[in-house]
């Protein structure tokens, strides 16, 4: 999560006991402006990939014209 | 999952039984059974049933090949026998695999998720037993390439389009690519919890290999979600389609019997019966043997009997609706069709299958029958037995006396029709021992999202 290489800081990890907690956090990291962030669960959860930021897949967007056009 | 957000979900009390309260103790049940070195003796006995009859297979396809299909009882009118009545068979048994995994998940029935990895499983090794017939009835397989496949060829064979039968091979190919890629998608998770909790290195790289390199990431997780509901959306349709596809192998002929517009569906509730029918002939003893009770529960046993009930009605009404239609359509052939059944030479066989599937499963309605493993065990073997019944009585009764009494003939199964079709059931038995002892049994990152996350502990 460190922005510049000087600083002793790689990253920083934490664990949480609620999936509750892990998407605030990372909702919370987002807000406060980190970028650089992954969340690892267990089993899924809903909107976590886009509180951590994920982008839209583009995958699908590309599709919807493609089959447009076979069609 | 959106129970993660409302902090006030409580599962149904019966989705789990009590002894799985965290992440912990669901990792720890479901790899026990594959990550250790003691192997339950059962687990060797059904390996070993099971690879003696793939034996049995293969002496009885090697002397097919060297033969010809000649060695079967087939004659002239019944030009149809086991081949096509195992084919249907194995292949309606696998659409309850389908129906669990695809359409409950559509429409979000939870308790799905702990039968559904095994009921996937034998999807899987029924296609594989079904699409055998196929091509071994051709007798010559090596040329089937030209007869079922439209292989572009300089001597300009191709297979003849309007053939239902040719519908079949794609109906069932596509149906076995959704099914593993649905199958195995589902799989990669789980993988990967062994993979990190294996101690050996050997197992490691396994299912490290396998796990494609899951991490559990929120983008893995995203991306899962979205691939398992696209394969689900796959599946859905072919739930209905493949075994409508299979029925119109006999309603699209003239055959007495066969002419009929209700064997699309009355095939498809008769593929869900039949496939729920065998579910719970392999989850009762797998339960016993691996004590899967807390996921496995009194529930789930009752709904899977509830959904036989009503699949075995609908059946019930088809067979009602063969002989009401043979009396409406004032045709000769058809009501003799239908007296031929009932009365004739293979009369005893109809009334064996009355039995298994419309009068034994009427014990169904009762609660105590639903939740007690023995007697719903042998209910479950009757209708998989009735359900092999009702596709010989279809397959034979129609043809052995069709339009022409000249042409009448009987149709005397060989030792080699029974040992081919007892031979995959072998094969199915071995590809199901080897699946519970390598593989995920139950899906655990779908139970792990079952607990109420409030009550989790360390």
């Amino acid at each position: 999560m460190n922005q510049k290489p000087s600083s002793p800081w790689y990253g920083l990890l934490a664990e949480f006991e609620h999936p509750q907690d892990l998407l605030a956090a990372a909702e919370g990291a987002y807000e406060t402006g980190y970028r650089k962030m992954d969340a690892y669960s267990p089993l899924p959860i809903h909107g976590l990939a886009a509180a951590v930021g994920f982008p839209v897949p583009i995958f699908p967007i590309l599709s919807l014209p493609a089959v447009c056009w076979e069609l | 999952m959106s129970e993660a957000a409302g902090k006030s979900y409580t599962p149904p009390p019966s989705e789990l039984g009590p002894g799985q309260t965290s992440h912990t103790t669901i990792s720890e049940k479901v790899s026990s059974i594959v990550l250790t070195k003691s192997t339950p003796l059962v687990w060797f006995c059904s390996l070993v049933v099971g690879f003696s009859l793939i034996g049995v297979l293969q002496i009885a396809i090697a002397w097919l090949f060297y033969e010809g299909v000649g060695v079967w009882g087939l004659n002239n009118p019944v030009g149809w026998g086991f081949a096509i009545i195992n084919f249907v068979w194995w292949i309606g048994i696998g659409h309850a695999g389908t129906l669990i995994s695809a359409v409950l998940l559509l429409f979000r029935q939870k308790w799905r998720t702990s039968i559904n990895r095994s009921a996937e499983a034998m999807t899987i090794f029924a296609v594989m037993c079904a699409a055998m017939f196929p091509l071994i009835h051709t007798g010559r397989p090596w040329l089937a390439a030209y007869w079922l496949l439209p292989y572009p060829n300089s001597m300009d064979i191709w297979p003849q389009f309007r053939s239902p039968l040719i519908w079949d091979v794609f109906a069932v190919s596509t149906y076995f690519t959704v099914s593993l890629l649905f199958w195995f998608v589902g799989m990669i998770p789980d993988f990967a919890t062994f993979r990190d909790r294996a101690k050996n290195v050997i197992t490691q790289k396994v299912f490290g290999v396998m796990s494609m390199g899951w991490r559990g990431s929120a983008i893995h997780w995203e991306r899962y979600e979205m691939a398992s509901l696209l394969l689900a959306g796959l599946a859905t349709p072919l739930v209905l389609s493949v075994h409508s596809i299979v029925s119109l192998d006999f309603a699209m002929s003239i055959v007495p019997g066969w002419h009929t517009t209700i064997f699309p569906p009355y095939f498809v509730a008769g593929a869900i019966y039949a496939g729920f029918a065998m579910v719970l002939t392999l989850m009762i003893p797998l339960r016993r043997i691996y004590d899967l009770y807390d996921f496995i529960t009194d529930r789930h046993l009752e709904n899977m009997s509830k959904v036989m009930l009503v699949s075995g009605l609908i059946v019930g009404y088809g067979y009602f609706m063969e002989q009401y239609m043979a009396w409406y359509s004032a045709s000769t052939y058809e009501s003799y069709m239908i007296h031929n059944r009932m009365f004739g030479p293979y009369g005893h066989y109809y009334w064996t299958l009355i039995l298994c599937n419309i009068i034994v499963p009427q014990l169904l309605w009762i609660k105590h029958v639903r939740i007690n493993t023995l007697v719903l065990f042998v209910v479950c073997m009757f209708i998989n037995v009735g359900m092999w019944l009702e596709r010989f009585i279809i397959v034979v009764t129609s043809l052995h006396r069709d339009y022409l009494p000249s042409s009448w003939d009987m149709f005397h199964p060989t030792i080699w029709d029974w040992a081919t079709y007892i031979g995959t059931m072998g094969l199915f038995l071995f590809l199901f021992t080897l699946f519970v002892r390598g593989m995920p049994l139950i899906a655990m990152h779908e139970i792990r999202t079952l607990l109420p996350f409030g009550k989790k502990e360390h």
